[in-house]
């Protein structure tokens, strides 16, 4: 927030802008996408992951430490933090909170979200975090970019392409800031189009196409001296959209997500506040009109309507600070199936997959945070009431066939709390433990989803409304040094989850959808446990040279000592970042090793490892006032045949892609 | 609703002769909550007969009014014996008179379980013996757009003929349903007795999915040949209710019933 202040309200070099971000870096990771942060030292970003601009989304979120991008095909992957997917985590833009309206999880957060519209993101893991909400996987808040005031230019604009050869692709971005007085104005927007990709044995895959467009618009306008109220106003629209991984498409997703918000760096004792209010609507329906042979019909439209504000402040407390953010919000889900009968004439068969199902949701978190000479202490934590029912009379009477009832609103009570001490080991190096302890509400899904298909195991789940809390118990061991020309840090971490939420099968009960193994309904297990870290290593090998390795591990063992499914293995990122006669080159190798502990239960294959070999050129010219940037590169060099152990269902990864991107920056 | 109406006919029957002391929740008026089937007189006794709906082959509650030629509503004693006229033969078809023969305030009920649709094959008449005096209603039966009876001959004696009057669900809906069926036998033309001692199982089924539903429950026998169940259906569409019907442990028959919501 500060930050977001900081680069609004006057021009503060990035370099102190930087520093305030440092500082809060040990709490919630917040990676920068600025290009003047292009490969940022010491960043946990692989410098594969920056790229451009014009870059997607998920490539970027690809390389991001302890991420995973979960694929159903070339568009929209799911974010996995530390093994753990959507259900797990929360995910906000710029602290909406918004929810995907697709049953299948077609639509993550992060696919209405576009690089040239996204500043920051702060990823927190686990339970470290009591300011996004209470999880018990982590957070990630999505930064959009803010309109500049800057008296010395008025207009800034940017225009770029990108061409990709593995699926045909082409890009068109576009961005434009005007300030003048008081007023700040910016206006973004991007086309993707893309046909079908190849995968490494020069296979078309069949339904990987998309496209889309992204529009954003924002509005700041300063009040008095340092007080500033901004609108946000963000769309997207995708249609068209394959997904091979699954037995359907996407006919159109689309997002508009609206913001107001009003900057109060100074009000009283109270610094760096920010009150917000918003509401967001997801439109989304499934198709699969397209493919060849379906066993019926089947038209799965869903819509999610959220609408929340908080209220965030900080506050000198003693020798430390206080920082405080209540929230509410009201989240309204709704999904429906109908399938049409082969025989003409036939009855359409409908159900309701989420039963209009409202949760509304208030909190109050508070953080502590003193800074010593040895050392700094963080102690926080959160308490959230929510209440959750279901609005739809057709939707009670599909519970009725278990034997539950969704009329009455189901009230939980969450409290959160997490500790961290930061200690200095050396002049150049920190040690920070922190022991945390989340809880989260079931999904949606988990809660009140009826019949939905998981391609991953093959079987329809259901919902069960009574289910209680997930908890976890976090605990985490960091270390982060820069002696100057080596950086590394490294966490290893362990979570202890009790009644974690799983599905388990009914062999008494039938499977719905034709082909289908069977039902699970989600239930709490008794425990889980996960553990792993993350590594992120680089050094200046000359002064044009810099090598940076990062790694990133999960284990996960559910109740009955079996691996839990969709467990990332080892991977690595290699790349070397050089200079050469003013062109960047940059190599890099990804691998990642076998997975053989799997999950039976889930039905997952053993994934063999594999590596991969991209090779990056970029090129910056300016000539006053324009400076253009020209990248390009062969992704996957060798063709390599692979997947990723968590991507769903066994569609391979894209085949060698060269790509090119333009900039114009003026 | 009708299981409950039914369940009421049956405590009804219990206390008749003792006295009842639970309050009697009030019968609805004739006209409020029925329709109006069809009226006769024979200048002494006027008989009006109220349902739901138009009499249709299956099963069928039906209140009376009893009025002498006053337009006063009698009491008294009253019997009803069905009669399908198709000329070469006669037959009649399951009744029931939950709550006995004894009426009061011109109000008789009584269930018909029509087994077959007038039309050209013959027509059908209630014959009501009141207070001693005997009148004929000709009453027209049709055929309902989905079968609400369903009948079976036993696959072990390859004679006896089953008929399955489906009860509830009478308006089936997503959710969890009440199932009731009644289940009787054409043991003469003129004789229909219910069927007490079958063991049912019940399966609900969606063929164009190829899937059933869950959490259901079979179908047990309470009173009178009054089997009740539970019946699930999972979402819209076009369902059958498969019935496996069985008889001192052998399967005699398996009907089922089409069912759209």
């Amino acid at each position: 927030m500060c930050c977001a202040f900081g680069l609004a309200a006057q021009q503060i070099s990035y370099e102190a802008w930087l520093d305030s971000v440092e500082r809060e870096n040990f709490i919630a990771r917040e990676i920068l996408l600025d290009e003047l942060l292009f490969h940022q030292k010491g960043s946990g970003i692989t410098p594969g992951a920056n790229g451009s601009q014009a870059s997607p989304t998920d490539q970027f979120l690809h390389g991001l430490s302890g991420m995973h991008m979960m694929r159903r095909g070339s568009f929209a992957n799911e974010p996995v933090l530390r093994g753990l997917n959507s259900d797990r985590y929360i995910i906000s833009v710029d602290g909406m909170r918004i929810f995907g309206a697709c049953t299948d999880k077609m639509d993550p957060v992060s696919s209405y979200i576009e690089t040239n519209n996204l500043r920051s993101m702060d990823v927190g893991f686990g339970a470290e975090d009591s300011n996004q909400g209470i999880s018990t996987g982590g957070n990630v808040n999505f930064k959009l970019k803010k309109p500049v005031f800057n008296a010395d230019q008025p207009v800034m604009a940017s225009l770029g392409g990108r061409f990709s050869s593995v699926s045909g692709g082409f890009d068109q971005l576009a961005d434009i800031n005007y300030s003048q007085g008081k007023l700040a104005f910016r206006a973004s927007g991007v086309h993707r189009k893309a046909g079908n990709y190849t995968d490494g044995n020069r296979q078309e895959v069949r339904f990987s196409q998309y496209e889309k467009v992204n529009y954003a618009v924002s509005l700041a306008y300063r009040i008095g001296k340092d007080q500033m109220l901004m609108v946000d106003f963000l769309g997207d629209h995708a249609w068209d959209v394959g997904y091979p991984a699954l037995p359907m498409d996407v006919a159109y997703a689309k997002a508009n997500v609206v913001g107001l918000t009003y900057i109060l760096p100074e009000f009283g004792k109270l610094t760096n506040s920010e009150v917000k209010v918003y509401h967001n609507f997801i439109d989304h329906a499934m198709d699969d009109t397209r493919r060849d042979s379906v066993a019926m019909h089947m038209d799965m439209p869903g819509q999610t309507r959220t609408s929340g504000a908080y209220l965030s402040a900080q506050i000198a407390a003693g020798k430390g600070s206080i920082r405080m953010k209540s929230d509410v919000f009201t989240n309204f889900s709704h999904a429906e199936m109908t399938m049409y009968a082969n025989e003409p004439g036939g009855a359409p068969m409908y159900m309701l997959t989420w039963p209009d199902v409202q949760r509304q949701v208030g909190g109050t978190g508070l953080e502590y945070t003193q800074e010593g000479k040895n050392g700094s202490v963080r102690v926080g934590m959160r308490g959230e009431y929510s209440g959750t029912k279901i609005k739809s009379d057709a939707g009670e009477r599909q519970l009725s066939v278990f034997g539950k009832t969704g009329l009455q609103n189901r009230a939980r009570w969450l409290g959160s709390f997490h500790a961290s001490y930061d200690r200095k080991a050396s002049e150049s190096s920190i040690l920070i433990f922190k022991a945390a302890y989340g809880e989260r509400l079931p999904s949606v899904s988990e809660q009140f989803g009826y019949y939905l298909f998981n391609r991953m195991d093959g079987y329809d789940y259901l919902g069960d409304p009574d289910l209680k809390k997930e908890k976890n118990l976090h605990l985490e061991a960091a270390y982060r040094t820069d002696n100057g020309a080596i950086r590394w840090k490294g966490a290893a971490f362990f979570y202890y989850f009790n009644d974690y939420i799983m599905g388990r099968y009914h062999p008494e009960w039938q499977a719905m959808t034709p082909g289908a193994r069977g039902i699970k309904m989600y239930e709490n297990t008794p425990t889980a446990l996960m553990t792993g870290g993350e590594m992120d290593f680089d050094m200046d090998l000359t002064q044009n040279a810099v090598l940076f390795v990062a790694a990133k591990y999960v284990f996960g063992q559910d109740y009955s000592g079996m691996p839990l499914p969709q467990m990332p293995p080892l991977k690595l990122n290699v790349a070397l970042d050089m200079s050469i006669a003013g062109i960047q080159v940059l190599p890099e190798w990804e691998g990642a090793t076998a997975q053989r502990r799997i999950s039976s239960r889930f039905n997952e294959p053993v994934t063999p490892s594999y590596q991969v070999v991209n090779i990056r050129l970029s090129r910056t010219f300016r000539k006053d006032p324009l400076r253009y940037t020209f990248s390009t590169g062969v992704e996957n060099v060798t063709q390599t045949v692979y997947r990723e152990h968590i991507d769903i269902s066994d569609i391979l990864r894209p085949g060698r892609n060269f790509y090119l991107t333009v900039n114009i920056k003026w | 609703m009708k299981s409950l109406r039914w369940a009421y006919a049956l405590v009804g029957v219990a206390c008749l002769g003792v006295s009842c002391t639970e309050q009697e929740a009030p019968k609805p008026l004739f006209e409020t909550e029925l329709s109006e089937i069809t009226s006769a007189t024979d200048g002494a006794t006027t008989i009006t007969l109220y349902a739901d709906e138009p009499f249709f082959v299956g099963f069928n509650q039906v209140t009376a009014k009893i009025e002498n030629a006053n337009g006063e509503l009698l009491s008294g004693e009253a019997l009803v014996t069905p009669l399908m006229d198709m000329m070469t033969m006669r037959h009649a078809c399951p009744m029931e008179f939950p709550n006995g023969f004894q009426f009061v305030d011109g109000r008789f009920e009584f269930n018909a379980v029509f087994v077959m649709p007038s039309g050209d094959m013959g027509n059908w008449s209630l014959t009501f013996a009141v207070n001693g005096d005997t009148l004929a209603v000709p009453v027209t039966v049709v055929q309902p757009a989905r079968a609400r009876l369903a009948s079976f001959v036993s696959t072990q004696d390859q004679t006896s003929k089953y008929f399955v009057a489906l009860i509830d669900p009478g308006a089936p809906q997503v959710g969890e349903n009440v199932m009731e069926i009644g289940v009787f036998k054409k043991q003469t033309m003129m004789d229909w007795p219910a069927v007490e001692d079958l063991t049912i199982a019940m399966q609900p089924w969606m063929p164009s999915m190829d899937h059933g539903s869950p959490n259901n429950v079979d179908p047990v026998h309470q009173a009178a040949g009054h089997y009740l169940g539970k019946v699930n259906f999972t979402m819209t569409g076009e369902w059958q209710l498969r019935l496996s019907i069985s008889e001192s442990g052998l399967l005699i028959g398996e009907p089922l019933f089409d069912i759209i919501l």
